[in-house]
């Protein structure tokens, strides 16, 4: 197709976004042409602002515009309670269904030796030494019902049952394979409080 | 269901073809190279939206065709459906209707019988050949198995692929551990859902059977974990036996026992068809169960599915021959042989390098 260059390259960049291919791209591209200048300037500067002030939280690895995060300075919230997800978009999820008042630990990923990922990938130390320091009463493994999520629940179980706290998983009213990312509300919350103690 | 009418364009080595078949049976006769099974590829491509030849798609294109162009229309009971498939280098489209649409939206998912020569030889193949013959009817049969079976595989392959990372190793670390009882959990599941599925299958292969040999028939499963009454009990079962062999298979880097290592086998009078049964008892056997796939498919969507037969008449002696033809009546199935089949009253289409050179 004969762009401009400087729109082949914004098609481009569109094009390694997740989820969009190259037709996308272009109508995407073409899009913030036509579009209004200040609503393309809008678009560039949010994305600017958001890497530039988003974080690591460098308790619980959840993405945070101050550290630590709004839920781990949070003294209102149960912090004896863990909830250990696989992505920061699993934490959303679970606020929104509003049913959780625990903090959160986000590994970044899931055991997938077929992509070479293994816990030294993870944030498993990070979750071992918060437990160090005591006071947590209960470690609910939120990570996700597929291949990858129970294999990691697997392997943290293993891991944690020396450190001597609850341990429970979800009980997923989810289709398998589901992720908890795309789970409406009730169905989280179902899952939440019907979790299970795992031994 | 029933495909009414089909139209190929560039494909393999048709430049453009119509056809409205017959309801009933339709015999596709030509010489080796003429394109039957070329025809009975695109049917199924037109019904599944696949091929069932080859994972390189774009093979089918005619050569010097810059694009494949498949349509079908296919009348269910429900609504008729229109389909149609474009293949180019730019890979695939799929419509039904004319919208897009995946493999499961198209009218012959869990609807189409196709029974290949090679199916025959089952009986004495490896035991990978038969495992996949019975997923493929366990899939058809027994909703979720498909599902199940798709997450052991991918727990499989984590594991063997870690396995291999490891090889030599001498030290079963934790990660090893944790894939291992992510075997044991979602293979437990293949095995007894394997179990379930055939004792819904088992009987109907038996009257099949009984139909064509007068003598009884029955499918063993052989386990190479074992067999137990619950997925619980049989995961203990299944995870002292991997935890028994751990080093071994940290030494070959690869998982030795579990689903993807069982065996199913036809017994007759109590002689296992495997070892000693004749050519004719073991594709009878297949036939039987190729039979029993097709009725159980037509129970579970109380409709008449379409049948694909890549020649198989010549591969049978004449009370077998007999027994399949009964079997079709009152079906729309497409045959190919090189020569007219007696047995089969319906519409021929006699081809010859791709093209249709007589009918009737
Ligand atoms: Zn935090």
């Amino acid at each position: 197709m004969a762009y401009a260059r400087s729109v082949n390259r914004l098609i481009e960049e569109l094009k390694r976004l997740p989820g969009i291919g190259p037709r996308t791209a272009q109508r995407l591209a073409l899009y913030l042409l036509s579009a209004p200048q200040d609503q393309a300037e809008r678009l560039a500067a949010a994305i600017k602002e958001a890497r530039e002030t988003t974080v690591y939280c460098s308790v619980c690895g959840n993405f945070t515009d101050m550290d630590p995060c709004g839920i781990c300075s949070d003294t209102a919230r149960d912090h004896s309670v863990f909830c250990v997800v696989e992505e920061p978009h699993d934490v959303a999820a679970i606020e929104r269904s509003g049913c959780y008042r625990g903090v959160y630990h986000v590994l970044h990923g899931a055991l997938s030796p077929l992509n070479g990922i293994g816990p030294e990938k993870l944030r498993i130390k990070e979750l071992l030494s918060r437990l160090e320091k005591g006071g947590v009463a209960e470690v609910i493994l939120a990570t996700s019902p597929d291949t990858e999520g129970e294999a990691t629940a697997l392997y943290l179980k293993r891991l944690l049952e020396p450190v001597g706290v609850k341990l429970s998983r979800l009980a997923y009213g989810l289709p398998v394979g589901a992720e908890i990312e795309f789970a409406d509300e009730q169905t989280i919350a179902r899952a939440i409080e019907g979790r299970r103690e795992i031994k | 269901m029933q495909i009414r009418s089909v139209y190929l364009k560039g494909f393999r080595n048709y430049k453009e073809l119509s056809l409205k078949p017959f309801g009933g049976a339709n015999l596709i006769v030509g010489g080796n190279a003429d394109g039957k099974t070329n025809l009975l590829e695109a049917l199924y491509f037109c019904l599944c939206g696949y091929s069932f030849r080859t994972a390189r798609e774009e093979e089918v294109i005619r050569t010097g065709e810059d694009r494949a162009v498949l349509r079908a229309l296919v009348e269910k009971v429900e609504f008729n459906k229109e389909t149609a498939v474009e293949i180019s280098g730019r890979g695939k489209k799929l419509t039904v209707n004319a919208k897009e649409a995946s493999r499961r939206d198209f009218p012959g998912y869990l609807g189409t019988l196709l029974f290949r020569p090679e199916d025959l030889e089952i009986g004495v193949g490896s035991p990978g050949e038969r495992r996949r013959f019975f997923d493929g009817i366990f899939a058809g049969i027994l909703p979720g198995y498909y599902s199940a079976y798709r997450k052991y595989i991918r727990t499989l392959n984590h594991r063997n692929a870690l396995l291999r990372r490891l090889r030599g190793c001498d030290r079963v670390t934790a990660e090893v551990r944790a894939w291992t009882e992510a075997v044991a959990e979602t293979g437990s599941v293949v095995n007894i859902l394997r179990l379930q599925a055939l004792s819904l299958l088992a009987p109907v292969v038996t009257s099949c059977y009984q139909a064509i040999a007068d003598a009884k028939l029955s499918i063993r499963y052989v386990s190479s974990v074992g067999l137990a009454e619950s997925v619980s009990s049989l995961r203990e079962r299944f995870l002292s036996k991997l935890l028994l062999i751990e080093r071994a298979e940290l030494q070959c880097g690869q998982t030795l026992v579990g689903p993807h290592r069982d065996d199913f086998c036809f017994v007759v009078d109590g002689r296992d068809l495997r070892r000693q049964g004749s050519r004719g008892e073991q594709r009878t056997a297949v036939l039987a169960a190729k039979l029993a796939e097709a009725r159980m498919l037509e129970e579970r969507r109380n409709d008449r599915i379409v049948y694909l037969l890549d020649d198989v008449f010549s591969e049978l002696d004449p009370r077998r021959r007999a027994a399949l033809a009964s079997a079709l009546q009152g079906r729309q199935v497409f045959v190919t042989a090189t020569e007219p089949v007696t047995e089969l009253r319906g519409y021929s289409w006699w081809i010859k390098s791709g093209t249709v050179t007589n009918r009737g």
